[in-house]
Parts: C-alpha cells; sequence; structure tokens
C-alpha cells in the first residue's frame, strides 16, 4: 500500500509539476489571454493582412501577434477583464492599419499623371458627346424620313423623341465606354512605365532655365475651341461614312401630296469598299493634326509642318476619291429619271442639271473647295508661325 | 486669429474646426521627425513594442499602428535590418540600423541639428 501510495503521489507530483509548468509558460509568454481575446486579436489581425498582398500576410501576423500580445500584456497589468478591447481599439480600424503597411499609393491614376488625364478626358468626353448626338440626330431623321409618311405633325413628333431618346442612351453609353477607355489607358501606361523605370531616366534631365521660353504672342496660341469644332466634325463625318453612307442620299418625294419619300444614295455604295478605305485614312489625318494642335497648343514649326503634310495627304486622297475613283451613284441618273417619270419637278430638275457632263464639274468644284480649304489653313498656319510662333518651334 | 468659421476660447485654445487645422498641422510636423526619431533608437536590436515604450518614455510618442508598417519600410529601403529570435517564450522581431542605416541617421542628425538651431533663431526674433 505505501508502495502504491507513494507512487502514485509521485505521478500526482509530476502532473502538478507539469501542469505549473505549462502554465507558467503560458503566463510567461504574456499570453494571458482568455479563449475570447485570442479570437478577437485574431479576427483582428485577419482583418488587417487581408487588405495586404499575399506574400506580406504571414510576416505581418506575426508581427501583430508579438505587438498586441506586448501590448496586452502592458495593460493587463493595471486592469483586469476587457483590456483586449482597449487594446484593439487602441490600435484602431483594421482597414487604417493596413493602409500604412501599403506603402504605394493605392490609386489608379497617380498624381503625376492625374492632370493630363483630366485634360484628355474632358476633351475626349466633349468630342465624343457632342458626335455621338449630332450622329443619333441625323440617324433619327433618316429613319423618320426613310418611312411612310403620316403628315408633317406626326413626322416631326416621332423625329424629335426617337432623337431625344437615342440620343440620351447612345451618349451615355459611349461616354461610359470612353471614361472606362482611358482611364484603363491611363492606369496601365502609368503602370508600365513606372515598372520600366521610364520616369526615372527621364526625371533625371537636369531642367535649366535656359529651357524657359518667352511667353507666347497671343496670336500664337491655337483656339482649343477651333480644335474641339474640327474634331467633333471628323468623328461625326467619319462615323457617317462608315456607319451610314446611306445618310448622303437625295430625299425625293413623290405621288400624291409627296407622299412617297424615296432615298437616293448619292455615293457609290457598290464601290464604297474601295473608297471608304481612302476616305477613312483621309479624315484620320487631319483628326491626327488637329489633335497635335490641340496638345502643342501654340503655332510652331512642329505644327506648321504637321498641317503642311496632313493638307498634301488630304488634297491628294482627295483627288484619288473624287477624280480617279467612281465616287458618284452610277444609278443616280437613272433612279433620278424614274422619279422624274413619277412627276417630280425636284428630280426633274436634278436631272436635267446632271445631264450633259455636270457630275464631273459638281467632282471638281467640290475638289477645289477641298483644296482651297487646305491651303486656306496652311496659308494661316505657315502666317502664324512666322509671324509669332517661331520663339516657340523648339516646345 | 478670430475667424468668423471658429472662434478662439479665452484661454488661447483653439476649438472646432480650428483645433482640427491645429491637429493636421501638428500631424504634419511630427510627420517629418519621425524616421529620424525611429532610426535614433536602433543602434542596438529592439522590438517594435520596446521602441514604442522607450520613444512614449522620452517624451517623444509614436502610434504602434505607425510604428510597425514604418519599421517595416525602412527595412525594404535598406536602413533597417531585422532578425525573428524565437528562443524566447514568444517569437519577437529585433531591427537594428544596417550601414547604410548607420550613415543615412548620421546625415539626417546633422541636417536635423542646422535645422533645429535656424527654427530656434527664427522662432526667438519673432
Amino acid at each position: 500500500m505505501g508502495a502504491y501510495g507513494s507512487r502514485y503521489e509521485a505521478i500526482v507530483g509530476i502532473g502538478i509539476e507539469l501542469f505549473q509548468l505549462l502554465m507558467t509558460a503560458y503566463v510567461d509568454g504574456g499570453e494571458i489571454m482568455t479563449q475570447k481575446d485570442q479570437e478577437w486579436m485574431e479576427q483582428y489581425i485577419y482583418q488587417v493582412v487581408r487588405r495586404l498582398p499575399k506574400e506580406q500576410r504571414e510576416e505581418v501576423s506575426m508581427e501583430l501577434r508579438e505587438l498586441i500580445s506586448d501590448m496586452l500584456e502592458q495593460s493587463g497589468s493595471s486592469e483586469s477583464d476587457c483590456s483586449m478591447e482597449k487594446v484593439l481599439s487602441e490600435l484602431g480600424d483594421p482597414a487604417e492599419f493596413a493602409k500604412r503597411y501599403r506603402d504605394d499609393a493605392h490609386c489608379l491614376i497617380g498624381p503625376e499623371y492625374y492632370d493630363t488625364y483630366l485634360w484628355f478626358m474632358k476633351i475626349v468626353l466633349l468630342c465624343t458627346l457632342i458626335s455621338t448626338f449630332v450622329m443619333s440626330l441625323l440617324e433619327g431623321i433618316h429613319h423618320v424620313v426613310g418611312s411612310e409618311g403620316e403628315g408633317y405633325v406626326g413626322i416631326v413628333v416621332r423625329t424629335f423623341v426617337s432623337c431625344l431618346v437615342n440620343g440620351i442612351t447612345n451618349c451615355a453609353i459611349s461616354c461610359i465606354s470612353v471614361f472606362g477607355g482611358i482611364t484603363i489607358v491611363f492606369a496601365v501606361l502609368e503602370r508600365q512605365v513606372k515598372k520600366n523605370g521610364l520616369r526615372d531616366g527621364l526625371g533625371k534631365k537636369v531642367w535649366t532655365p535656359g529651357e524657359l521660353t518667352s511667353i507666347p504672342h497671343k496670336k500664337a496660341m491655337i483656339d482649343r475651341g477651333d480644335c474641339i469644332v474640327g474634331i467633333v466634325f471628323i468623328v461625326i463625318f467619319c462615323m457617317l461614312l462608315i456607319m451610314s453612307p446611306n445618310a448622303f442620299s437625295a430625299i425625293v418625294r413623290s405621288g400624291a401630296n409627296d407622299k412617297d419619300v424615296t432615298l437616293v444614295p448619292i455615293l457609290n455604295l457598290m464601290q464604297w469598299n474601295r473608297i471608304l478605305p481612302l476616305f477613312v485614312i483621309g479624315l484620320l489625318v487631319g483628326l491626327a493634326d488637329e489633335v497635335f494642335k490641340l496638345i502643342v497648343g501654340i503655332y510652331c514649326y512642329k505644327v506648321m509642318i504637321s498641317c503642311i503634310i496632313s493638307g498634301f495627304i488630304q488634297i491628294i486622297l482627295g483627288s484619288v476619291i473624287l477624280k480617279v475613283l467612281p465616287f458618284w451613284n452610277p444609278d443616280f441618273m437613272i433612279q433620278m429619271e424614274l422619279q422624274a417619270m413619277k412627276g417630280n419637278t425636284g428630280a426633274e430638275f436634278i436631272k436635267e442639271w446632271l445631264s450633259g457632263g455636270n457630275v464631273s464639274i459638281m467632282s471638281n468644284v467640290i475638289l477645289a473647295f477641298i483644296i482651297l480649304c487646305t491651303l486656306e489653313e496652311i496659308g494661316v498656319t505657315v502666317y502664324k508661325t512666322i509671324r509669332y510662333g517661331e520663339k516657340y518651334s523648339f516646345l | 486669429m478670430a475667424s468668423d468659421k471658429g472662434e478662439v476660447a479665452k484661454g488661447g485654445m483653439p476649438v472646432g474646426e480650428e483645433r482640427d487645422l491645429l491637429d493636421g498641422l501638428l500631424l504634419e510636423l511630427r510627420r517629418g521627425t519621425i524616421v529620424l526619431s525611429v532610426l535614433s533608437q536602433m543602434k542596438e536590436p529592439r522590438y517594435g513594442y520596446a521602441l514604442v515604450q522607450g520613444l512614449e518614455e522620452k517624451g517623444v510618442p509614436i502610434d504602434p499602428n505607425t510604428l510597425y508598417p514604418l519599421l517595416r519600410r525602412l527595412e525594404k529601403q535598406g536602413l533597417l535590418q531585422s532578425e525573428w529570435e524565437t528562443s524566447g517564450s514568444k517569437p519577437r522581431k529585433y531591427y537594428r540600423r544596417t550601414e547604410l542605416g548607420n550613415q543615412i541617421f548620421n546625415e539626417l542628425r546633422i541636417q536635423w541639428e542646422h535645422m533645429a538651431a535656424g527654427m530656434k533663431q527664427l522662432l526667438e526674433s519673432e
């Protein structure tokens, strides 16, 4: 019995010692934490690290466990129950904490590019808004005119309503896409630039006062409004040519009370696949020139050269389109004749006027008009550059 | 300094919006000195919370949620190096200045002394 007793005591003794050892280790570790405290701590840490990059999470968790238990130890010595609550509220919002751990500025467009982004966005949105609205307007008119007539007032009201509805929807859709597109492009570009360290290379160029240019003469400034009008016009024209070349049609009314409405296309839609690319290239060259002017903002040699090059390209393309390619609808005459036979005086008149080689005269008149406009623009640009803008040519 | 928006109480302590303004400015003022104060304490290896307490005792308190991220940033910049000490009862991360950290710290200290002297002159001549 005695042997048993001593053995029993020994076992119990060891057990108690072990327990005490464990307890001291537990307290030594500073973890005078209840299960609930532990839970709270882990929840807090989780709320911080889930907002951090994966590769940082584990280490930050360890750091925070160390910190929180240190803080708890400190406050636990003076107070009793709710010390974990106190510690966590001292550390504050986990989201805020996580933000401090992330050193890189978390914004889509950084401050460095923000001004450019905003400027660019405003202009592109403006252009998109105006061109989309005008397009919708034209399309609406076209649609209504093309449908069966049912009285003047009905047509006007329907045109108005459909234009408004279409215009607003199209504007909303295109503005949202443009907004998204520009934002993505800027965000990607900025990240690329940062990654490749392109900015460092550029940034190291030491600025000297020699780079200062004299303040531009008022007349050397390019009117932004003009550029925007030009861009909008080109975009609208381009969209019309691509999406609905039918818009360029003669509207012929015939029959009793002019109730039958027929659209006779002026352009050669059969050959459109050959004509359209040249047309679009010409317009895009013009667009590039306008955008360049908008960016530079001052008449200088670069703008002048861009203007001359784009002008000549446009003249050449214009000549090819009007004089070489079969630009006009070859059936126009036949269709007009058909309408004239139905008793339409307008068609009769047009037919009379166009017969006898007037088609080529029309081509020539339009071409001359294009050339004149282009030369006028080149002339103005050259004059303003030489007269006022020379000094800024190294811009 | 009385404005129509905020009022200054009799004792000169600002209230309301001016209080916020003052807090913001103070925060900015402290922010500039945090790196230097942390670097100054890192000659010998120390762990985060000891640093919090040490700085507080010396009258330069810094919030743990500012200090911990800062230590990591300084390590990333190569001014501090860290080591996990696991032999104790719980794992602790010890930070200390690197060679680069020493150089930068000395440089910053000289600059700070110039700045403090300059500021002193400015404020005394006020």
